[in-house]
């Protein structure tokens, strides 16, 4: 084997390790975790209505702090499987799933969509943008303070690629944060808050670098942040990125 | 009658004299059978121009009878001679047609060759270029020479017989990547530099893949590392306010039904197991991300520490075999490395009495360390499947084992280039034996 054929053999076989891992860790934890689950559930229903104040407040954090990381191992969960599930190429009207993201996410009547460009229709992997799109535009409602709140959504045509933009006039990010942001369990809300687990932009860098595109997020503290992604106009789905 | 005839010869020898001297330049070109032929023909002048001065003094003599048989010894030797120079006269032509041969041999080999060939002289001002050369450069033969061979291509200075990597460059302006050798040979005029370059744009090329590779992977085991260790960490946080949790409604409750009371002591069971497998995950994700300490490791006192802090259960005889050996390496591998083996061949030993074995070999550039049991064993099938992490071979309850202890293990070695292989079967009992470096 020539010494090229062998790294490239390694490369593979170290992004294999990675899937591996992830899998494991979400499938393996996620046993123990499901029991501490149920235990504190029928911890809590044996118990019934005759226990002090405190020990209802403290069942209620340990409920909490259950679902969080259940919510942690879900996301896990999700990021493993990115390679191999939802792999059908359909077609995709960009606009019209954009409006329904906006819709089901049952923003404030003040809360506005702008939609700027061309919004292209065309058969790619359907369900993985729309995940991707999915989590942009909630990020972009979720960390809004001001009840004037603005998303606009922009497309341009590249040679290769479409180019999305998913801008908010949000909180934003302190600067010297922006390269964390794709980090696992990142997030800006407090670790209390079941919300927010941190693991939706990764999501969406992790979709990007399967199908072969790139994404950058550009922001400042209390100055709104914009999100720029790029997104492949055709899918080679058998090439192992 | 006789002035005349003196004359004449008085011609013929200044001819001969002529002649001798350009026989002496024709020695200094000449070598071997067709210097041998002129020397004779040589001396053979020699004496034709004797017998033309002995002819003249005989026409002043007035003895013109003793020229005739000088006449008839002259017309034998000019004969002879005539066949002679005509016999030297073929064999320089054969050689001549030789040496024409050699030359368009070379000439086509010159013209043919797929590398580039450049001939300078001793001041780097180009001769000759090969066909492939005007190619590879992109411009004909007449621009080239007589160039500087600094204006080719970049060197500091041209060492012979050295191999040097270069760029040619090229009239397109691209460069070209060229391994160079340079000789240095004593031509007709001087000395001339050879110069011979070999095209490398695919090892070049091939170079840059490989170094992406290297880097790519090297790029991914950072990511998972990270990510181990994050995943890890942040999982760790709400596992503790859980435990807390846990402890403060046991406090608080008191008196509790059994069931609850069964249900708050397997719950924290649970917990303290996840944080085991948590735990485990950051062991090995740490692996290669720290610099550790190397230290004087005496390997008896080492294992001997292991075996004090595993609390080997008193059904079980330990040996130990190998000379005394003492290492400078990071203690706390080859720590991590034996507790996990020997605490395996405790845990899942099936029989009453257990004997344990732990010896080395050392080689040259190695030691070869091993770990033994006689316990259940492993079936030949499962030997690859035992490294891989979170891999048990009992279900994860009836052991309490999270199945990482051998990941690790092979992960440390790997990162020390080093290997770790196991010789079991059922009921066989387990050798596992690992290198460690010198």
């Amino acid at each position: 084997m020539s010494e090229q054929e062998y790294y490239k053999q390694k490369l593979i076989e170290k992004n294999q390790e990675f899937e591996d891992f992830v899998y494991i860790i979400s499938h393996d934890v996620k046993a123990p975790l499901r029991a501490i689950s149920n235990l504190s559930q029928w911890i809590e229903e044996d118990l019934g209505e005759d226990v002090t104040e405190e020990v209802q407040i403290n069942l209620s954090l340990l409920k909490n702090r259950v679902k969080r990381m259940e919510m942690m191992m879900n996301a896990l969960t999700e990021i493993s499987r990115i390679k191999r599930t939802n792999l059908n190429i359909r077609e995709l009207e960009s606009r019209k799933a954009i409006e329904e993201i906006w819709e089901d996410l049952n923003v404030p009547a003040t809360y506005q969509l702008e939609l700027n460009g061309d919004f292209p229709a065309f058969q790619t992997l359907s369900q993985k943008l729309k995940t991707v799109l999915f989590h942009l535009i909630e990020n972009a409602v979720k960390f809004q303070k001001r009840t004037d709140a603005l998303v606009r959504v922009s497309c341009d045509e590249l040679k290769t690629h479409f180019q999305f933009t998913v801008e908010d006039n949000g909180v934003g990010i302190d600067e010297k944060l922006t390269d964390k942001v794709f980090s696992i369990f990142f997030t800006m809300d407090s670790k209390e808050e079941l919300n927010s687990i941190g693991a939706g932009l990764t999501l969406c860098k992790k979709i990007l670098d399967f199908v072969g595109g790139e994404i950058l997020l550009y922001s400042k503290e209390n100055e709104g942040t914009k999100i720029v992604f790029t997104w492949p106009k055709e899918i080679d789905t058998k090439k192992n990125y | 009658m006789q002035s005349i005839s003196a004359l004449l010869i008085i011609l013929g020898i200044l001819f001969m004299f002529l002649a001798i001297s350009q026989v002496r330049r024709l020695f200094h070109l000449l070598e071997g059978k067709i210097f041998n032929s002129w020397k004779v023909l040589f001396w053979l002048i020699l004496l034709f121009t004797l017998s033309y001065v002995v002819a003249l003094i005989l026409v002043f003599l007035d003895q013109t009878q003793y020229i005739v048989p000088l006449v008839g010894f002259v017309f034998m030797g000019g004969a002879f001679f005539v066949f002679l120079v005509i016999k030297t006269s073929l064999t320089s032509s054969q050689r001549l047609i030789e040496i024409n041969s050699s030359k368009k041999y070379l000439d086509d080999i010159f013209r043919t060759m797929g590398d580039m060939l450049i001939v300078t002289d001793k001041n780097l001002k180009i001769q000759t270029v090969n066909a492939t050369t005007c190619q590879r450069l992109g411009c004909v033969e007449s621009k080239l020479i007589n160039k500087s061979a600094k204006d080719v291509f970049d060197f500091e200075e041209l060492k012979p017989n050295t191999l040097f990597e270069s760029r040619f460059r090229t009239k397109d302006g691209k460069g070209l990547p060229v391994l160079v050798s340079v000789n240095l040979l004593e031509g007709i005029n001087g000395n001339i530099y050879v110069i011979v370059a070999q095209d490398i744009t695919q090892q070049k090329e091939n170079e840059e893949k490989l170094k992406l590779y290297l880097d790519r992977i090297e790029r991914k085991n950072d990511e998972l590392n990270q990510f181990a260790y994050i995943v890890s960490h942040d999982l760790k946080a709400p596992l503790r306010g859980i435990n807390s949790l846990a402890e403060w409604i046991e406090e608080d409750l008191g008196e509790v039904s059994d069931e609850v009371q069964n249900y708050l002591r397997l719950l924290r069971g649970r917990v303290l197991r996840m944080e085991n497998l948590i735990n485990g995950i950051l062991d090995y994700s740490r692996i290669g991300r720290k610099k550790l300490p190397i230290e004087e490791v005496n390997v008896n006192e080492l294992i001997h520490e292991v075996l004090d802090s595993l609390s080997i259960p008193e059904n079980f005889t330990v040996k130990m075999l190998g000379e005394p050996l003492t290492l400078n390496t990071e203690k706390i591998l080859l720590q991590q490395i034996f507790s996990n083996l020997i605490s395996n061949a405790v845990k899942y030993h099936h029989k009453e009495k257990g004997n344990i074995e732990i010896g080395w070999t050392s080689e040259n550039e190695n030691h070869q360390f091993f770990v033994a049991d006689d316990g259940p064993g492993i079936a030949p099938e499962y030997h690859e499947k035992v490294f891989g992490i979170f891999q048990t071979l009992e279900a994860r309850d009836t052991f309490e084992s999270t199945g990482i202890g051998l990941s690790i293990i092979k992960k440390i070695l790997e990162e020390k280039q080093q290997s770790i292989r196991l010789e079991s079967e059922v009921d066989k009992g387990a050798r596992f034996i690992f290198t460690w470096p010198n």
